[in-house]
């Protein structure tokens, strides 16, 4: 095995939102006023992006990735209230949404990723194969570098329910990554 | 995958993942367990996801998100704005004026007082002398006299306070209450007066008849329980002031008779003319 090591929220990441700074921030970017949405994206953009491409790996598709993640973030800011979370995770979890969206068929299993690829794609490939719920956690949990208990509070789900997302999740990639159909999920009825 | 393998738990792996975050060696990690190859191999992969490689965005990227996303602000604002800053529309069913929304409250003050006057002065009714609301019933009962101009109306009026003041006086001696009992009785005694007075100086119509009837039904009452309470009661002081006050009245009341009782007529028929020299027939 590999000792690759974990990086320790290697990403560059804002303060968080607790941040009386951010808030105020945010609360006039409530507003739409162009100087706080201009700041919010100069302090968040890097981030996400460097986010959305450790799970995508393209640049093409990362910016189209966080354009759209940004233009959903207008629509959705007037509503935010998890100033305790941070604006960054937010943005994290709209991306995970984005990553998770497909034209696949509702039921259907993710198609299994191509052998010939290289690992890395391989295994971004097999992440967004997973079901919304485990690639949310996964990508928070892994490439966000969230400890556990953060990750429940930011999703509004129980550290129990984290905990087995995300032990569900690395078991549908190791099967994925291994060739494996994911035997929970329901194969089409012809 | 080999199915032989035991699967951890997730509590297991958190474990795992948490010991390996602080530093630990993955056999460390890990630990020795039954599941401990699968869990090597969660966490093999949890490492595989956190060294994906990343990039920075190229100064392009920036630019074009930052356009879009600036510009979907600045819509977002205009329609903000708009929803936000409204101009001031009339309404439909307009507030009334600072002068008529103050009429209103005075006049829902009124009718409030009103309200409470007219049941507190009904409760007064039924009160008795011993009572804190009697003074109000009395005054009420002045405002009745007031409201009734007429001599004969306000006789009968006074037959019926009179009426009241005998059931005052009943009430008071069947309490042992010697002192009201007279105050209750006095009072009939003066209603009864005052009636007399009244109805002596009336014009004698069906109406006068009516009320005179009355009180004679009314300057009847026996005073014997009254006097049989107080005996109980041992109001003996109250006992002989009531006694005093029947014998006055006793008096008075010849008095009035003669004012109320029309003068005999004379005997009908043709009277013999009286003789030359002065003797009668």
């Amino acid at each position: 095995m590999a000792e690759l090591g974990f990086r320790q929220v290697a990403l560059v990441r804002s303060a968080p939102a607790r941040d009386r700074g951010e808030r105020d921030l945010i609360l006039r970017a409530q507003r739409y006023e162009p100087e706080a949405l201009a700041e919010l994206f100069d302090g968040h953009f890097e981030a996400l992006y460097r986010y959305v491409h450790t799970l995508v790996g393209d640049a093409t598709a990362s910016e189209e990735v966080v354009r759209l993640v940004f233009l959903r973030a207008l629509e959705g800011i007037p509503r935010y209230r998890r100033f305790e979370s941070g604006f960054a995770t937010w943005l994290e979890r709209i991306a995970n949404a984005v990553l998770s969206e497909s034209d696949r068929p509702t039921g259907l299993p993710a198609p299994l990723p191509a052998k010939e690829l290289p690992p890395a794609a391989r295994l971004r490939e097999a992440i967004r194969g997973l079901t919304p719920d485990q690639l949310d956690v996964l990508g928070l949990r892994f490439v966000a570098g969230l400890p556990a208990d953060a990750v429940a509070r930011s999703t509004g789900r129980g550290v129990g329910r984290v905990q087995a997302l995300q032990h569900r999740g690395l078991l549908a990639l190791g099967r994925a990554l291994a060739g494996e159909p994911d035997p929970t999920t329901p194969v089409e009825l012809q | 995958m080999n199915q032989m393998l035991v699967e951890p738990s997730p509590r297991q792996l958190e474990d795992a993942i948490a010991r390996r975050m602080a530093g630990a060696a993955v056999a460390e990690a890990v630990g020795i367990h039954p599941a401990a190859e699968e869990l090597e191999r969660m966490l093999a992969l949890s490492e595989q996801i956190v060294a994906l490689p990343t990039r920075a965005p190229g100064t392009g990227s920036r630019s074009r998100v930052r356009d879009a996303f600036l510009q979907g602000g600045r819509e977002h604002r205009a329609g903000w704005v708009y929803r936000h800053n409204l101009p001031l529309r009339r309404a439909k069913h307009p507030l009334p004026s600072h002068g008529i929304r103050w009429g209103l409250v005075v006049a829902a003050a009124l009718m409030l007082a009103l309200v409470a006057g007219i049941s507190l002065a009904l409760a007064a009714q039924l009160s008795e002398p011993d009572s804190g609301l009697y003074p109000l019933k009395l005054n009420t009962e002045r405002l009745l006299l007031a409201a009734n101009r007429t001599p004969v109306s306000q006789a009968a009026v006074r037959l019926q306070l009179a009426n009241q003041r005998y059931r005052d006086t009943e009430a008071m001696a069947a309490r042992g209450k010697g002192g009201l009992a007279v105050n209750s009785m006095s009072a009939y005694y003066d209603q009864l007066r005052l009636a007399g007075a009244a109805l002596a100086g009336a014009r004698r119509d069906a109406s006068w008849k009516t009320v005179r009837s009355q009180f004679d039904t009314v300057e009847a009452k026996p005073i014997d329980n009254i006097v049989t309470q107080l005996q109980n009661t041992r109001q003996t002081a109250a006992l002989a002031q009531i006694t005093a006050l029947r014998d006055q009245f006793a008096k008075d009341r010849k008095s009035i008779d003669a004012k109320l009782n029309p003068p005999t007529a004379a005997p009908s028929g043709a009277q013999p003319e009286p003789l030359p020299s002065g003797a009668r027939p």
